[in-house]
């Protein structure tokens, strides 16, 4: 094929300009580079294997889409994103209001000790200790012997069998869920205010808005796009959780608590099945983008505030 | 496409000193079995801690004996070792030279090709270890491990409990027998034995399964376990015994778990023999001569009372360029009698070498147990346990399922029999068994 003069100007523009700024693309390329060869690379490298039989060692076998077969009626899987649905519902509504409510107290300018009180909620976050976490709050949840059951028979409460039933381990993981990221979701709600301009609370104190009234007319109303944001995060969150099930759990009791991420571990590393794993992992990943998507557009609103702004 | 002469001369130049060094080391191997003192090399050993730490007890007699040999530990936790080479089967690289297995995954390591074909070399111990102890690591009558301990089991119990509760041991012949024992021991609020409902980890259905000689699949591979009678026996006597409220529903190997056994709240653990280990070196310790030892309960009068959980074997690495100091090690470590015996005098690991229990040291009373003679016992119940088809290579798939299965029974969510049809279900659909 003879290439025309007129075909290869936008080439060459582009060469130009990247010569130009040749410097500059020298010093952003590590990032790059490591991103195709971390990142780009396993993701295509996933796609291929999906399609293919692999024990990890020795050739793969071509098996086009028996793996996706498979996955239709995979039982295990399947119950492992319902898991994960029930997790979303049981703690993430919980922790995004109470993100938000303390926020809002640490925001206003009558709380003293505010950066006291911010490291103390974000601290289970920094502490990167999911691992110790998880532990710790197994001894905390025994039923025979752990603290939780015990200051409960103080009030006369009956022992809950916090790790031994279907539903009381989902609650369990949600707890420890949302003790680990209640802080780093208050922080993001935090800034949120913080980008709020006080003037519009002040005028509707100035006709006659009590503080309740401005919290839900005024401030959740302008924070909606960051809560958005933080539901959203919640969600990918929520389907990708593996060291807290895996650890305070194991996935049980009767795989209640099993979570899609410990399916594709236990398919990899267990039993040697990568390319079924690997076909896992894209069709949890496409599920992840259509609710993630279809929250954004069921929540999000067009913003007027901030669009007249602009 | 085709190269320059001086590349193609270049490749031979490679090519021969390949060849060469490969005669070197062949000629150096076979050398090492005459003159100890010839075998060198660094040896690279991947095990767990507490393997290291028994096999290390005749390592003075080893550097003496080979000199030239430089031994480098890498401990690992067990679930991280076999990621650990799965990962380095998958990359090609990164391996050592020696590896430690359990049986409950042997045959997944052999399926999967990385391991040495060391039949040559362990083919003279065929007949002087365990019979069953071959089982996970041979294919087509190749080799490719060698045996080290074994997990024979036995009902430990603590005698303060049994004779609180004017319960002789002695008396406790069968399953049965341990059922009303329990339910006695029960009124003094101690439990007979602990066994997880919704967390069980199906540990000890599977040795309920091995002492009756079945398995997850039969003596061909095919998947077995929802027509067999012995598989629904092993379930319904632990729902059985949960129904009653002898067996406490606890989660095992946890804090708890640990309390409960140091507080004497169980009267009994049928586990199997390095189970010693953890309760004399750090599980508990303090409760030193409470514990005795009798056979595990049969079932039926004239059932079987021996089954195996556990065990385990050093395997060499294919390709390993130290493989003959690989097996001048475990030749020495596990292949004499005197230094089995010795590894097992340290630490409990129950050796699998036959001739190491000549030792007289077998025969010699044991404090912890309120002197009982128990190394005897554990020779008698390890000579009887049968070839059983528990591991294989999909154990790991078939417990996780299993487990699953087990605690859905335990909760009351499906009955004993729904249970095994669906373990088995499963089983099938997933390994490709019949």
């Amino acid at each position: 094929m003879r290439v025309t003069a007129a075909g290869l100007r936008p080439f060459r523009a582009v060469a130009r300009s990247v010569w130009r700024h040749r410097f500059g693309y020298l010093f952003v390329s590590p990032f790059f580079v490591l991103f195709g060869i971390f990142i780009l690379y396993p993701i295509g490298f996933s796609l291929w294997l999906s399609f293919r039989n692999w024990s990890l060692v020795g050739p793969s076998q071509y098996v086009g889409l028996q793996n996706y077969r498979d996955l239709l009626h995979d039982d295990i899987f399947w119950q492992s994103m319902t898991n994960c649905a029930l997790l979303f519902l049981i703690y993430v509504p919980a922790m995004t209001f109470l993100a938000l409510v303390l926020a809002a107290i640490l925001n206003s300018k009558y709380v003293r000790l505010q950066g006291m009180f911010r490291t103390m909620i974000f601290l289970p976050y920094v502490m990167s200790g999911t691992v110790a976490a998880a532990y710790t709050f197994q001894l905390i949840l025994d039923q025979n012997s752990g603290y939780a059951n015990h200051l409960l028979g103080l009030v006369g409460v009956s022992p809950v069998p916090w790790l031994n039933n279907l539903w009381w381990a989902r609650v369990s993981v949600g707890l420890l869920v949302l003790w680990v990221w209640l802080g780093y979701n208050m922080l993001i709600m935090l800034a949120g205010l913080q980008a709020i301009p006080p003037e519009l609370s002040e005028a509707a104190r100035v006709d006659g808005a009590g503080p309740l009234r401005i919290f839900f007319k005024i401030t959740i109303p302008l924070l909606r796009p960051v809560i958005v944001f933080a539901v959203t995060l919640s969600i990918i969150g929520t389907f990708s959780l593996f060291t807290e099930p895996f650890i305070l759990t194991g996935g049980g009791p009767a795989n209640a608590t099993t979570t899609p991420v410990l399916q594709i571990w236990a398919n990899t590393f267990s039993y040697l099945r990568v390319g079924y794993s690997a076909a896992m992992s894209y069709v949890f990943f496409a599920i992840i983008v259509i609710i993630a998507v279809t929250q954004y557009f069921l929540v999000s609103r067009r913003d007027t505030y901030y669009e007249r702004r602009r | 496409m085709k190269g320059s002469p001086r590349r193609w001369r270049i490749a031979a130049l490679l090519a021969g000193t390949v060849a060469l060094l490969a005669v070197l080391v062949v000629a150096a191997a076979s050398a090492a079995n005459k003159h100890s003192s010839a075998v060198s090399g660094t040896l690279t050993l991947w095990c767990t801690q507490a393997q290291f730490d028994s096999l290390k007890v005749v390592d003075p007699g080893f550097q003496k004996a080979y000199p030239n040999i430089t031994l480098k530990y890498v401990p690992f936790q067990p679930a991280d070792l076999y990621q650990k080479l799965q990962l380095a089967a998958a990359a090609g690289s990164g391996f050592p030279d020696a590896v430690c297995l359990e049986d409950s995954h042997m045959a997944q390591f052999v399926k999967l090709g990385v391991l040495a074909d060391m039949t040559s070399l362990v083919k003279p111990y065929v007949g002087k270890i365990l019979d069953y102890k071959w089982q996970q690591g041979e294919v087509n009558g190749r080799y490719y491990e060698m045996p080290w301990d074994a997990g024979p089991l036995a009902l430990f119990y603590r005698r303060s409990v049994f004779k609180k509760a004017h319960v002789n041991p002695a008396s406790i012949h069968t399953w049965s027998d341990f059922y009303k024992a329990g339910l006695k021991i029960k009124k003094l609020g101690v439990a007979m034995w602990i066994q997880s409902k919704a967390q069980n980890d199906a540990r000890f259905f599977e040795s309920l399964l091995w002492q009756q000689g079945s398995g997850y699949v039969n003596a061909k591979g095919n998947v077995t376990i929802d027509k067999d009678p012995r598989a629904l026996a092993a379930l319904q006597l632990m729902g059985k015994m949960w129904h009653a409220g002898i067996i406490s529903d606890q989660p095992e190997w946890t804090d708890p778990w640990y309390k409960t056994i140091n507080d004497g709240k169980v009267a009994t653990l049928p586990m199997a023999v390095w189970m010693g280990t953890f309760l004399k070196s750090w599980l508990a310790p303090k409760t030193s001569g409470d514990w005795g030892v009798i056979p595990l309960p049969s079932f039926t009068p004239n059932g079987s009372h021996y089954a195996n959980d556990g065990g385990s074997a050093i395997s060499i690495i294919k390709g390993s360029p130290n493989s003959a100091a690989a097996w001048a090690y475990i030749q020495y470590h596990l292949g004499r009698a005197d230094t089995q015996s010795n590894i097992y005098k340290a630490s409990d690991i129950f050796p699998s070498l036959l001739s190491s229990w000549r030792s007289p040291y077998i025969h010699q009373p044991d404090p912890y147990y309120g002197n009982q003679k128990v190394r005897e016992m554990f020779v008698a119940a390890a000579q009887h346990i049968p070839r059983a088809y528990v591991y294989s290579s999909d154990y790991q798939e078939m417990n996780a399922l299993m487990s699953t299965e087990i605690q859905k029974y335990g909760l009351g969510k499906e009955t004993a029999q729904q249970a095994l049809s669906n373990a088995a279900k499963e089983i099938r659909s997933r390994t490709g068994r019949h």
